[in-house]
């Protein structure tokens, strides 16, 4: 299983990445943040709207990964308003998904979503997702 | 009764004919009656000739007995005689008739009188020359002579007064009955006239009168709006020719009714059908979702727990956590089926057509399920026969066809060999199309049971489940997948020998793929493409 610890990008920016896993399913939440931190992000978690924009104003992350099926307002919905704002709108939102319908992925970019990787996915290709987003965030600004 | 009720009784063909048969019987009639009044006129003409020649007959005598006076002579009293014999044979043939067919008795009332007066006056006349002609002799004197010849001249004019009045009666019947025929004549033309202006005027009312509102009727019911009814009125043609349209005007409009009934009774039943369409679509993605969710915790924690995420994993828990991760793959891919299934079932399985070189896709499948032969000891082959187009098509269903018929093979062959081939073929029409065939060498499919195995869940028999596992829907889908795509999928097997097989699918060119497509004409989203396609992750 190719999920090393301490991933390139990280390293590169001297500092481990901060990731906030927007999740409502509890499982879910710790099976993303044990992935991540095994691979060298620091993570924080939020189950709902609410927590995550709390969370986002205690301190700014480097990379949302934002399940869609999210209780009240939902990820898309969540994911729309972030982009709208000009704080949060160069933050880089990973989705997340089970219910990978056809057309999801399409909703989800269309949203602002960097990234899509359905549920359940491989570790590795999550961690893979989510340097690729941080990566392209760092060149763009 | 009313001329217009007389009209309205009886058909309308009857009273034509009635009206023309009259129109016809009239110049006959009136011809009969004016040969009856013209035969009766030249009789008049005869008794005036009869009665003229009484006139003369008066001056003859008149002149015998003169000149017997004058000189007598037994010849001139003789030829004064048969003259006035001839005027009493006249008299006698016109109060009765004579031996001339041709002269009649006069028959009106007032020539009789005149007949009558005629007579006596001729009788009279008749006995002033018998006595003037017996009383002539020759010793006479010129004195008495001439008082003879006075006297006869003046009997001869009192006769002839009395015979004019007669000729003038006989006149003045013939002028009458000129009169009549005149009248007659006149008569007959106005009653020509009468039944012609009422044949005319019954026409237009009976039959005119109504074809205007029956041809705006008409119209009505061709720019549909049935149900219009018009007063039938008569018993006759039109009248049943407005009962008709009355009867089919009722007609189209109770089945415009039912047919309007109907299509809202469709319309709700497609309603219906979409409303429990879209529930099924709704409950297909809330499952997949719920399923999904606790499934994918238990796939991530066992893959982080077997690459030491939470600590060194004990060497006895290295067995139990593979099976672990091999039997939560197995679920998922049950999970997939059975909700592919549901999608195509829905109508909710889009076709995405984008140019595809087939041979990459098998490629790919044979390369994802080496890792199946390993511990079987199998061989897994690609078969490349001929060179292939890109052709327009599914790729991610073309996929699963071929991954679900090898991942079939390989599963029901212990040892031996798969081989996967590319052809191409026509179909009907020599349409083209290309092959994918996976031959293998397992155990076979009797005949009887090769129709079944495309149906969903069904196995060959209970025992191949045990022994061989699998959700027995790979062929069900596979064959959907391919019938999409407008082909389909064909096997050929002995037992004991192996199978064979062949998915086909037409071969369309990129170029008018893609206005053929019916759906979306895109390459499908790599994030959907994965989420299908759990064998990408499985094998590994």
């Amino acid at each position: 299983m190719p999920v090393e610890p301490g991933g390139a990008a990280s390293a590169a920016a001297g500092s481990r990445a901060f990731v906030l896993v927007v999740e409502d399913d509890l499982h879910s939440t710790r099976v993303a943040i044990a992935t991540l931190e095994h691979a060298g992000f620091r993570c924080v978690s939020a189950a709902n709207a609410t927590e995550a924009l709390d969370a986002l104003r205690r301190e700014r992350p480097d990379l949302i990964l934002m399940d869609l099926n999210l209780p009240g307002l939902d990820g898309l919905q969540l994911t729309r308003w972030l982009k709208d704002d000009a704080l949060t709108r160069d933050i880089p939102v990973l989705a997340v998904t089970a219910y990978a319908q056809e057309g999801d992925a399409d909703l989800a970019r269309q949203a602002g979503c960097g990234g899509y990787v359905a549920k359940p996915y491989d570790p590795a290709r999550l961690v893979a997702e989510a340097r690729r987003l941080l990566d392209g965030a760092r060149e763009t600004p | 009764m009313g001329p217009a009720k007389l009209l309205e009784s009886g058909t309308i063909r009857s009273r034509l004919t009635a009206a023309l048969v009259l129109l016809a019987a009239l110049p006959v009639l009136t011809l009969l009656a004016s040969v009856g009044v013209l035969e009766g006129m030249s009789g008049n003409a005869h008794q005036l000739e009869v009665a003229g020649g009484l006139r003369r007959s008066t001056f003859i005598v008149a002149a015998h007995t003169t000149s017997n006076a004058w000189k007598p002579a037994p010849y001139k009293r003789q030829l004064a005689e048969e003259e006035l014999n001839r005027m009493m044979a006249a008299l006698a043939a016109l109060e009765s008739g004579s031996a001339n067919p041709r002269v009649k008795a006069v028959r009106a009332g007032q020539v009789r009188q005149r007949l009558a007066d005629a007579q006596r006056s001729v009788e009279e006349y008749q006995a002033t020359a018998h006595r003037l002609l017996a009383a002539a002799n020759d010793t006479a004197d010129a004195t008495v002579r001439e008082h003879a010849g006075q006297e006869a001249v003046a009997a001869a004019y009192k006769s002839l007064a009395t015979t004019e009045r007669l000729v003038a009666a006989i006149d003045d019947v013939s002028a009458s009955d000129l009169r009549r025929l005149r009248w007659f004549e006149t008569l007959a033309v106005a009653v020509a006239l009468l039944v012609l202006w009422l044949t005319i005027w019954a026409v237009r009312r009976v039959v005119l009168g109504p074809l205007p509102a029956l041809a705006t009727a008409l119209a009505a019911v061709e720019s549909g709006r049935y149900g219009i009814q018009l007063e039938a009125g008569s018993q006759n043609e039109v009248g049943q020719l407005v009962r008709g349209f009355n009867a089919m005007s009722a007609t189209l409009e109770r089945a415009q009714l039912e047919l309007a009934q109907r299509q809202a009774d469709i319309l709700d039943k497609n309603a219906e059908l979409e409303r429990s369409n879209r529930l099924k679509s709704e409950f297909v993605a809330n499952m997949s979702h719920e399923l999904r969710t606790p499934l994918h915790a238990i796939i991530g924690y066992t893959k982080l727990m077997r690459t030491g995420v939470y600590g060194t994993v004990p060497d006895s828990l290295h067995e139990p956590l593979a099976g672990v991760d091999e039997t939560s793959a197995s679920l998922l891919r049950l999970i997939n089926d059975i909700l592919d299934l549901a999608k195509i079932e829905a109508g909710r399985m889009e076709v995405h057509l984008e140019a595809v070189d087939v041979r990459d896709v098998v490629r790919e499948v044979a390369e994802l399920l080496q890792p199946l032969t390993v511990g079987k000891g199998l061989a897994l082959a690609v078969r490349e026969s001929v060179e292939l187009e890109p052709v327009m098509t599914d790729r991610d269903k073309l996929r699963r066809i071929v991954l679900n018929l090898a991942g079939n093979a390989l599963k029901f062959t212990r040892r031996g060999h798969v081989d996967i081939e590319i052809r191409t073929g026509s179909g009907a029409e020599s349409s083209p199309r290309f092959e994918v065939a996976v031959h293998d060498t397992g155990i076979g499919i009797a005949p009887e049971s090769q129709a079944l195995i495309f149906e969903d869940f069904r196995q060959v028999d209970g025992s191949s489940h045990r022994e061989y596992g699998g959700s027995g829907l790979g062929l069900s889908i596979a064959r959907r997948l391919a019938r999409q795509l407008k082909g389909d999928i064909v096997v050929e097997s002995r037992v004991g020998e192996g199978s064979t097989f062949t998915v086909w699918l037409p071969v369309v060119p990129p170029t008018s793929g893609a206005r053929l497509a019916a759906g979306r004409v895109e390459a499908s989203p790599p994030g959907s493409a994965q989420s299908s396609t759990p064998w990408r992750e499985s094998p590994s």
